[in-house]
């Protein structure tokens, strides 16, 4: 057997030494991890990292969507396809710049404030600002609520230190009021979310799925028929109560860094129309009547003026100068170039009031 | 076989080991390490806000130390939130001295105030620990709006001073991109608790990870280079100081929004001042040169500490809130605390005591006033 051995050795020399040598570190390398393993923290289970959504497009982006009209409705979608750009902040462009003028507002709010059914120039947070000669910028995404707009506020707009915020939300916080009770619980449009999700998500994923518009209009339908036939009981105190703490939130948040906060009431032709159009009956898994979606969000817009009343900041109706004129909408919130126009002098000729009194 | 050729075979195969060693090592660094650009320098695909939370369902064991670290599905410290039909819903948010991860498990005083709290009350209270180490006010906010309003508790307590301190020292705004705790973070970032706060202890779980540590260790001490696992350590320096009236001023703003944003959602909020002790010598070395880097001496930062405990009792008082001032409460000895603001398990439970008799107080005073 030594002779073996030795024979083993001097027929290869190199081989044995070399495993001799590998064979003799991996040991003393093992012996020394698991010792030192014994001090160590372990982890048993992995967690899962989350992050909070702001709801806003990737920044410094050329988006350009094909779409279908049939199996993709949407308030706002009007044309084949949706183009559009942001800037690094993330704000829809073309924002109004204007050089050696410190003076900035932002617009928050859904697709009601982005406007994206719009040619750029078109839009009424551009025009506010050429009008006053301001810089003024779009931070408003289809699909936001208030707290979506609080979350962009605290993560990318107060460092800026605009001098003005305007808010604008009514529909999109009655959707998911109406269908949960509150800001947090509704599946389409999570505000925590886990890095793990973020494979299947994309910028629009908040504005398509909110809409419904996987299936055809056809199926969509049929869908809120079988939906209108259930009995749902909705506490309507419930949800203005929420409402009106989303809205003091945002309040508190811009007084406390110092930003002046404007609210505005989202003019719309709901009122004029004696039934809610099929396109927004997608958005709405509710079971409410037409008539209580209708007197919900118009107690919503007295819910803005009553809150910017009890907190002594100023708000801008432009529910009380648009709504019920169709020469202004393309459909119930859509606004035509003219409205949107039309909107922006309402904007201006408040702001540049206030701006005097300052 | 010449032993000469033998030799250098074999040291060619050491060398190549190690060069091999080194190049993973280092892979795995880059694989972990904080991308200190600022976000807008690089591609950004997508932008979030930070959820600096202990990733739900983490759990993390150290039997040597008896040491215990988990959370539940909503990132919570375990143990909280025990009762199903809670009489009361308590949560507290802070930095590492709210954490306190290395106080026993049931000894943690997040956990300990509620279970003292129901033996004197005779009430169901439930307690969330809602902390994260290194997080300041802005980042309990993001919590607190998120995670926290949804649950709708009673009470929301809160904790911060010196982590927000140091952010705004070192980097001068709650929105710097420069560090590990930034607010907002991009799909090329992790905010993983594990890859983060625990990767001086637990880090490359691969490849000999205990054996790279000691080697690392062994390095540092010949090299004079001290580990530190003081999460405020590793933010950039930043040369000139700027105006410490702006660190107060965000420092109220940032207190402002948690307290106004619990009263919208009908919270109860509550404020805590930081507990303190002198520094240790090792702390007070290290403090001071980082300090020197922003043109701060040692008593220039004792005195924006002492501030910002002052700002916390005045913006409680302003907003007639109730407050807790561990501050005064805590005698400041190493008694209590461990180094110069983290509770050992003495201090830990001498917090509960303190923080569920100001709450029993509370909630009997409220139990009148509703009989009333």
């Amino acid at each position: 057997m030594n002779k073996e051995k030795a024979q083993l050795f001097e027929r290869n020399p190199k081989t044995t030494i070399i495993v001799f040598f590998v064979v003799v570190s991996t040991v003393i390398l093992c012996l020394s991890e698991f010792y030192l393993g014994q001090s160590k923290t372990k982890m048993i289970r992995k967690g899962n990292s989350r992050y909070v959504d702001l709801g806003e497009p990737s920044p410094n982006s050329h988006i350009n969507l094909k779409l279908d009209t049939n199996s993709s409705p949407d308030l706002f979608i009007l044309n084949d396809s949706l183009e559009f750009e942001t800037d690094k902040n993330g704000f829809i462009k073309p924002s109004f710049l204007k050089e050696n003028n410190n003076t900035s507002i932002v617009f928050l709010g859904d697709g009601t404030t982005a406007n994206l059914h719009l040619k750029p120039e078109d839009r009424f947070t551009y025009l506010t600002g050429k009008n006053l000669q301001l810089n003024t910028f779009n931070a408003g995404f289809p699909g936001n609520d208030i707290i979506h707009s609080i979350n962009r506020l605290i993560g990318t707009i107060i460092p800026l230190k605009p001098k003005y915020v305007l808010l604008m939300h009514t529909l999109n916080d009655l959707i998911i009021l109406t269908e949960n009770g509150n800001y947090w619980d509704y599946e389409k449009n999570q505000k925590v979310k886990s890095f793990e999700s973020l494979e299947n998500e994309n910028d629009f994923s908040s504005l398509l799925t909110l809409k419904k518009i996987r299936s055809t209009l056809f199926n969509q339908t049929k869908e809120i028929e079988e939906t209108k036939n259930q009995t749902i009981k909705i506490d309507t105190s419930l949800i203005y109560k929420n409402y009106r703490s989303a809205l003091l939130t945002f309040i508190a948040v811009c007084k406390d860094w110092h930003i002046t906060p404007i609210l505005m009431t989202q003019a719309n032709l709901l009122d004029s129309t004696k039934n809610i159009s099929n396109l927004l009956k997608l958005s709405l898994n509710n079971g409410l009547t037409d008539e209580e979606i209708i007197a919900i969000h118009r107690r919503f817009n007295s819910l803005i003026i009553q809150t910017a009343k009890s907190q002594s900041i100023h708000y801008i109706d432009l529910d009380q100068h648009l709504s019920n004129q169709p020469q202004y909408f393309y459909n119930e919130l859509a606004l035509k170039p003219e409205g949107s126009k039309y909107v922006s002098t309402i904007i201006s000729d408040s702001l540049s009031i206030w701006i005097n009194e300052n | 076989m010449n032993t000469k050729k033998v030799i250098f075979r074999i040291s060619s195969i050491v060398f190549l080991s190690y060069c091999i060693l080194v190049f993973s090592e280092n892979q795995l660094e880059i694989e972990v390490r904080i991308d200190p650009k600022s976000t807008e320098s690089i591609n950004i695909k997508r932008r979030f806000l930070s959820l600096r939370e202990i990733d739900p369902k983490l759990h993390l064991e150290n039997k040597s130390q008896g040491f215990n670290f988990s959370a539940d599905q909503n990132g919570f410290i375990n143990p909280s939130g025990k009762h199903k039909d809670s009489d009361i819903d308590i949560v507290f948010l802070g930095g590492s001295t709210t954490e306190c991860l290395k106080v026993d498990e049931n000894l943690r005083f997040p956990y300990l105030t509620g279970k003292i709290l129901g033996q004197k009350s005779k009430l169901k209270i439930n307690t969330f620990n809602a902390s994260r180490a290194g997080n300041n006010s802005l980042n309990s906010y993001v919590k607190l709006l998120n995670v926290v309003v949804p649950m709708r508790p009673d009470y929301a307590v809160v904790m911060h001073n010196i982590n927000d301190l140091v952010h705004l020292i070192y980097t001068e705004s709650y929105w710097s991109t420069s560090n590990k705790y930034r607010l907002m973070v991009s799909s090329f970032d992790s905010t993983s608790y594990y890859n983060h706060d625990i990767s001086s202890f637990y880090k490359n779980e691969y490849y000999f990870p205990n054996t790279i540590k000691a080697i690392k260790e062994v390095k540092s001490s010949i090299f004079k280079k001290r580990a530190h696992d003081n999460e405020w350590i590793n933010t950039n320096d930043v040369s000139n100081m700027g105006d410490t009236n702006q660190i107060y001023a965000d420092f109220t703003s940032a207190l402002e929004i948690f307290v106004h944003t619990c009263i919208a959602w009908d919270i109860k909020p509550i404020l805590m001042t930081q507990q303190n002790r002198a520094l240790t010598q090792e702390d007070a070395k290290h403090l001071k040169n980082k300090l020197a880097k922003r043109g701060l001496s040692l008593s220039d930062f004792n005195n924006i500490y002492k501030r910002a405990n002052t700002i916390i009792r005045n913006v409680a008082q302003q907003n007639k809130i109730d407050l807790i001032d561990l501050d005064q409460k805590i005698p400041k000895t190493a008694k209590y605390m461990k180094d110069f603001v983290h509770f050992n398990n003495e201090g830990s439970q001498l917090a509960a005591n303190i923080i569920s008799d100001a709450l029993l107080l509370k909630i009997n005073t409220t139990r009148l006033l509703q009989a009333k």
